[in-house]
């Protein structure tokens, strides 16, 4: 049957052979897709925080770990300084 | 909101009966719009704002029986849709939004009279009645194809099908069509011989 002629006598379609929820099926499937896609683009956002929170602490306890070297360096310069001060008050 | 209580206020001549009607069948008349006429937004309103008049001047005409409201709402948006896509490509082409689906393109490719067919009240009875008849598969392929305007590559999507399958069997399904109305054809002409 031509395509044409079909559309046209569909605009004749009984109701009861529209009863069945093609289209409800459809925008269901649309809308768990979306709600699929959004679930996992926030799984993403929340993975690039957790990521973004992991380098913030690397990077505070990277530099604690600096200031504690820097802290013993000096004291390590510092000790002899110290003792022979103290060394020199108990000598004199 | 129950159907019946809408059509009540609608009725009544009370607005909240479209209020009530729009929220709980706006989207799916937009999605039936959409799928014929494109993306084209101003298109798909005024194809849906038409809808609700139309209903709004035939609600006495409205029977439960025949129909739920869903069911006469999709039959007349799409019966809408179907006219604007013809009005549009009455025009001019470029009027029609790009992304109107293959089938649809076909339509108004293929229309030579722009108007409204008229067609045979057995005809169209006998058609009901050999879809009614068809396989499930095949009467969606044909209902979703030809109803909706929907592409193969998305009934294929949705049926869980290739495209290939989809387009062979609603060609198959149309020969299946055509074989029975020729038949009736040759069965008339064959009977008004014997009387002659």
């Amino acid at each position: 049957m031509n395509e044409v002629k079909l559309i046209d006598m569909l605009s004749y379609l009984e109701p009861e052979l529209l009863e069945d929820d093609y289209i409800e099926k459809d925008m269901n499937k649309l809308k768990n897709l979306i709600s699929k896609i959004s679930e996992s683009s926030s799984l993403i956002t929340f993975n690039k925080g957790l990521r973004s929170i992991i380098k913030i602490i690397t990077f505070i306890i990277a530099s604690l770990l600096v200031l504690v070297g820097i802290i013993v360096i000096i004291i390590k310069k510092k000790k002899p300084k110290i003792t022979k001060k103290a060394f020199n008050f108990v000598t004199n | 909101m129950k159907d019946q209580k809408i059509i009540n206020l609608i009725l009544e001549g009370n607005e909240l009966g479209f209020i009530k009607l729009a929220n709980k069948y706006e989207k799916l008349l937009f999605y039936i719009a959409k799928s014929i006429l494109g993306n084209r937004i101003e298109d798909v309103e005024e194809c849906v704002n038409d809808t609700y008049l139309k209903l709004w001047n035939n609600i006495d005409k409205y029977d439960s029986d025949k129909a739920s409201l869903k069911t006469y709402l999709i039959i007349i948006v799409r019966n809408t849709a179907i006219n604007k896509l013809r009005d549009l490509s009455k025009h001019e082409k470029n009027q029609i939004s790009d992304d109107i689906t293959d089938i649809a393109k076909y339509y108004i490719d293929n229309k030579q009279n722009l108007e409204k067919s008229i067609f045979d009240k057995e005809d169209l009875s006998k058609l009901n009645t050999l879809i009614k008849n068809l396989k499930s598969v095949d009467q969606e392929i044909i209902i979703r194809k030809y109803f909706y305007l929907q592409s193969s590559k998305h009934i294929a999507r949705v049926m869980d099908m290739t495209v290939t399958a989809v387009d062979s069997r609603s060609s198959r399904t149309r020969k299946i069509l055509q074989k029975e109305f020729e038949k009736e054809d040759e069965e008339v002409i064959r009977k008004e011989n014997k009387y002659e």
